[in-house]
């Protein structure tokens, strides 16, 4: 989305994005911070509220419109990528996200999602992860580890989970970015570069839904392990983490490993992360390091640029225009052969 | 892009009939040989193998008798007729799994007995390419071929090796 | 072109007369039909058509799948269906022969093509002798003609292949001979068409003419027909499809009130024509979006109405069973939004390319909850341009999601359509709440005189605010749960739809507004019902024939209209939907004659029923 400044807006503040709803969550969710988060960042943005349009599914995650005072549609299970795309192609002048969550992207959305990534329009998807489904109280998700035992999975999950990033990336998403919910800077950062961001940025925020899954990402989060369960991605810097900036990730052939600095091998032997590159293979490798085996990494993964949908749609409108002038009724009537009686 | 053949016109692939003129042009999706083999198999018929004459034998005659009779003639197969209709094969293969170490007790026996019922035919005119397939899927390596509701000679699996063998690795005219 | 001498012809004069071209796919029978269908319009006659694709797609030459028929039906006076009986058939070769000849009127003209009855040809039709000589044919006017041999000896400087590929135009210059049809229009084709290809040109041309001579020297041939032109009122015609008018249709919508179109559809059969015509109409402002599936074809289709756009989404019965959440959806958030269903031989996959008139039900209670939806069906091809008109005036001042029902019939069929002139198009303004003033919050859901709500445009500084699928306050648009208030609102959005029936024209009658008998019927069943009754009218029955276009509301003269008939009768194709709606509406016994064939009604069937039912009143 390009954020051309008009030249003179009111300043905005978080109060003026807040509706006057009552936040329904529970208390302690990671949406909370979400939405701060959300609030604080839109006005930094400098589009106007009244071009803002937030479209959800239904979860817990897409409650979210409600408590926004922009334009907004709460809609039905797993199609908000699909309304997005009919909403932004037909007006390329609004600024659109799309609020969803694991089971609504992955699960009965799961084709809409990769359709509307591949169609690359110029709109920002933000997937709140708890690795659950909250709203209908605790059965497991796409996303849910192998083996975890809920309402619907008595005897554990016996399914694969699908990697949010890693379909992203597999759709050729040409923007990616993971963030926490409670690293609330690192996540007004990766909002904030979504929404600069020309073509469709994914973002997957690691939530923490407290009530049917709490814990899930407490690796990432409790102060004793996410120096090492945590690597913060950074274009064009090396891939190092833990508490002493000690440790370091090589490529080993394909695969990446983990290695000590010092002890010969120093930063320059370290893979360095490149948004740019063209090929969505780097990002792909960094979205399979997976705790505890690897530091996930967190961050953008890529940040690159090709055709947008919206743009190309738009663009043969204004070719087909150009090539046989503004349509007329008469004309269109006409075509074909055409007899006169009487 | 297809060109009509009619009139010249670029018409998408696979279109039913052609934007400009209406002629149909579905007939031009019809897949198209890609190699010599696979175009000459399905230009040529059966009648080119040419198809040998064929061992006919009754229904009532016996195994014993069949038996002697494929050894003298030298065939892999004989046809079974029923007041003069073509009721069923009996082939090599049958010799094995339908007689097998038993074939001593069991040759005054009626060929009727261990014939394949209603075999699979073809038609003189029909394509080589169709009796490749057939013998494939059915996993047969004769084929009696009728004319006229009769039938009139039959393949086997040879007569096509002899044909792939002389038409196509030795390319002639 | 005159008659030879030395060989007088007699020449006969028709009201009207149908033929049928038949034959492979390959045969051209589709250029043949319309090239007839077009010359006979410019004649003047009423015409009526009905392609009949094949069962599969590219079936092997010859076989009985692959038969592609195009039927014509042109008259002196006006007409309304593509005849229920073949007068005159065409079959180029034994599938064709077989799978069309039950419909050809005894003593009917049969014109065959000698050369396809071989062996091969007989066989795949699963003929074993040969109907042309086996005295099967004895009941009908049989000509078999070398249509193939011949068509090569007139033809020459091309291959065989492409010689054989001149027959369509043989076969047509006989039936031009034989009803007496200018080869003008039809020579004027040949020469814009096929300019790009001088030789095939003179090929076509040498075929038809050869057709047409042979009809004139050939004794076989002895007598002509003539069917005169028919008053039709004044102005300037074309042929058209009813998905060809459908496109029209919306496309004027749109611009008669100021919107770009949109449409979110995906390919099915026998929508896609209505994607792939406005596809070509990008000049209009007209965005086709080919969605991943019909639940995205729809709810793109709503996040372009959320945007302000003219949105429409078209698909058949699977689809719309898809798509019934997100018709739920529409109605609930109150968008506009035009949903098109060309209705197809069900249940699930069913018969794609057959026509039938099953999802009334489906229109008017497919979702979960009371989710009221208008529907309105289109009556023929051409009335397709002016529902789509109406179904948009309904859907934007009512801020409701309509079903407009159509079917196969009606689509793939054609007839002659009068061009409106400019004036004579109503233009629809569309108003949006401006900027908001005061600063005061927003209510989406505040009601209008309709009990339409405001549509807000996303943009429009002020006004933000959000809709969704929750039970929501009137008014300020929040979620609520209060039970009174979900009493209001389905009261309410109940009320909305209801209300339409004041806001449509009364229902009209075709006949007497009493009297013993009345049809009913809606969709594509108009003409063989119209003809019907106007037949038994003419016997002196005292009949009338009422043709919804509203299904849902009702127009509010109907209990009435319905009142001053001893007996009700519903033909459908179907088993009887429209006649449970107006027995449970109107507690009236109606009576159905159903048929669930995929095929249209003949008139004489209908005719029979109106005459048997007659009888006993």
């Amino acid at each position: 989305m390009s954020t051309e400044t008009p030249t003179s807006l009111p300043v905005l503040n978080p109060a003026d994005f807040a509706s006057d709803q009552d936040v329904r969550w529970c208390p302690g969710c990671g949406d909370y911070s979400i939405l701060a988060q959300m609030k604080k960042v839109l006005p930094t943005i400098g589009v106007p509220r009244e071009r803002t349009v937030f479209i959800s599914g239904i979860g817990c995650s897409s409650r979210f419109p409600y408590y926004m005072n922009t334009y907004g549609i709460h809609s039905i299970h797993g199609r908000a990528p699909a309304i997005a795309t009919g909403l932004k192609a037909t007006r390329p002048d609004l600024f659109v996200w799309v609020i969803t969550g694991d089971g609504d992207a992955l699960s009965i959305g799961g084709n809409h999602l990769m359709h509307a990534i591949r169609r690359n329009l110029d709109i920002n998807i933000v997937l709140f992860n708890n690795r659950i489904y909250g709203l209908t109280k605790g059965q497991y998700s796409p996303t849910s580890p192998l083996g975890k035992v809920t309402k619907s999975t008595p005897m554990g999950a016996i399914d694969n989970p699908l990697h949010p990033l890693s379909i992203a990336i597999g759709c050729e998403a040409t923007f990616v970015a993971r963030s926490i919910d409670v690293h609330i800077k690192h996540l007004g950062m990766v909002l904030k570069r979504a929404a600069e961001h020309r073509g469709t940025a994914f973002v997957e925020v690691y939530q923490n839904c407290n009530v049917f899954n709490d814990g899930a990402f407490s690796y990432a989060t409790d102060r004793e392990t996410k120096f090492d369960a945590v690597l913060e991605l950074e274009h064009g810097r090396p891939l190092i983490f833990g508490k002493k900036r000690d440790r370091g990730i090589r490529l080993n052939g394909m695969e990446p490993e983990i290695v000590e600095l010092g002890k010969g091998i120093t930063e320059d032997d370290l893979l360095f992360h490149d948004e740019k590159a063209v090929e969505p293979s780097l990002a792909y490798l960094l979205s399979r390091m997976r705790h505890p085996e690897f530091p996930e990494p967190i961050g953008v993964f890529r940040a690159v640029e090709r055709p947008r949908y919206d743009e190309l749609l738009n663009k043969q409108i204004e070719d087909a225009r150009a090539k046989h002038g503004e349509g007329e009724l008469a004309n269109l009537f006409r075509g074909g052969d055409t007899w006169s009686v009487g | 892009m297809i060109e009509c053949p009619y009139c010249g016109t670029d018409n998408i692939d696979g279109a039913d009939a052609c934007e400009q003129c209406h002629q149909p042009l579905d007939y031009l999706s019809k897949p198209r040989p890609a190699t010599e083999i696979e175009e000459r198999l399905l230009r040529d018929r059966i009648h080119m193998l040419p198809p040998a004459a064929p061992l006919i034998v009754e229904s009532t005659a016996t195994v014993a008798e069949v038996l002697d009779r494929l050894v003298s003639h030298s065939v892999g197969c004989a046809i079974v007729v029923e007041e003069g209709r073509l009721a069923g094969v009996f082939s090599e293969r049958d010799v094995l799994l339908k007689l097998g170490t038993q074939t001593a007790s069991l040759r005054d026996k009626p060929i009727s007995d261990f014939m394949t019922v209603a075999p699979e035919t073809l038609e003189e005119q029909d394509k080589i390419a169709f009796a490749l397939h057939k013998m494939d899927v059915g996993g047969y390596r004769h084929l009696p071929i009728m004319k006229d509701g009769a039938v009139s000679g039959i393949i086997s699996i040879r007569d096509i090796l002899r044909y792939i063998t002389d038409h196509v690795l030795s390319p002639t005219a | 072109m005159a008659t030879s001498p030395g060989i007088s012809k007699t020449s006969r004069d028709l009201q009207s007369a149908t033929v049928r071209f038949c034959g492979d796919s390959g045969d051209g029978m589709q250029l043949a039909g319309t090239q007839l269908t077009n010359t006979s319009a410019l004649a003047g006659n009423d015409v009526a058509t009905f392609p009949d694709f094949p069962a599969e797609i590219r079936a092997p030459r010859g076989t009985k799948a692959g038969v592609s028929g195009f039927q014509i039906h042109f008259a002196s006076c006006e007409i309304y269906t593509p005849g229920d009986q073949v007068d005159a058939l065409v079959a180029m070769n034994p599938a064709a022969l077989t799978t069309n000849i039950a419909d050809l009127v005894p003593s009917g003209i049969l014109i065959v093509n000698q050369d396809a009855f071989d062996e091969k040809g007989l066989r795949q039709a699963g003929y074993t002798t040969n109907p042309l000589e086996d005295g099967s044919l004895d009941g009908y006017q049989l000509h078999k003609v070398d249509i193939t041999r011949l068509t090569r000896l007139a033809v020459d400087g091309l291959s065989v292949k492409e010689t054989d590929r001149c027959r369509n135009f043989y076969a047509m210059g006989l039936v031009f001979w034989l009803y007496d049809r200018s080869l003008e229009p039809t020579l004027r084709y040949i020469e814009s068409k096929f300019a790009k290809r001088p030789e095939i040109a003179e090929a076509n041309r040498q075929a038809l003419l050869a057709g047409y001579n042979y009809g004139d020297t050939t004794e076989a041939f002895q007598s002509q027909f003539r069917v005169a032109a028919a008053k039709l009122p004044p102005g300037t015609y074309r042929n058209v499809t009813g998905n060809q008018a459908t496109a029209l249709g919306l496309i004027a919508a749109a611009k008669l009130s100021g919107k770009q179109l949109f449409l979110g559809s995906y390919p099915i059969t026998p929508a896609s024509d209505i994607l792939h015509d406005l596809s070509k109409y990008k000049h209009f402002g007209v965005r086709t979006f080919q969605a991943e599936d019909e639940i995205a074809a729809i709810t793109s289709a709503i996040g372009a109405a959320f945007g302000g756009a003219m949105a429409v989404t078209t698909s058949s019965g699977p689809g719309i069973a898809l798509k019934g959440e997100a018709i739920g959806l529409a109605v609930m958030t109150e968008l506009p939004l035009i949903i098109i269903n060309v209705q197809r031989g069900g249940p699930s996959t069913g018969l794609p390319t057959k026509t039938e008139q099953a999802d009334l039900m489906q229109a008017i209670f497919g979702r979960n909850g009371e989710c009221p939806l208008p529907v309105l069906a289109a009556s023929g091809p051409g009335d397709c341009f002016d529902v789509m008109q109406e179904a948009w005036r309904i859907a934007a001042s009512y801020m409701t999601p309509v079903m407009v029902l159509s079917d196969g019939y009606i689509a793939n069929g054609a007839e002659p359509w009068r061009i409106p002139s400019t004036d004579e198009l109503k233009r629809m303004p569309i108003e949006h709440p401006g900027p908001a003033e005061n600063g005061e919050p927003f209510q989406p859901y505040r009601r209008d005189d309709r009990l339409a709500r405001p549509w807000a445009l996303p943009g429009t500084p002020g006004l933000m605010h959000r809709i969704g699928g929750l039970e929501k306050q009137d008014g300020t648009g929040n979620v609520s749960y209060d039970p009174l208030n979900h009493q209001h609102m389905i009261d309410l959005r109940a009320r909305k739809i209801a209300n339409i029936a004041h806001d449509v024209p009364p229902q009209a009658i075709s006949g007497p507004a009493s009297g013993k008998l009345l049809v009913l019927s809606w969709g594509g069943t108009y003409g063989a019902c119209e003809t019907a009754v106007r037949r038994v009218q003419t016997e002196g029955g005292s009949v009338s024939h009422a043709h919804l276009r509203y299904l849902n509301p009702f127009p509010a003269n109907l209990g009435e209209l319905l009142g001053g008939f001893q007996q009700v009768l519903i033909p459908e194709l179907n088993l009887g939907q429209l006649r449970l709606l107006i027995r449970a509406e109107y507690l009236i016994d109606a009576v159905g004659l159903n048929k669930v064939q995929g095929k249209p009604f003949a008139v004489s069937e209908v005719a029979e029923k109106i005459r048997e039912l007659l009888a006993s009143l």
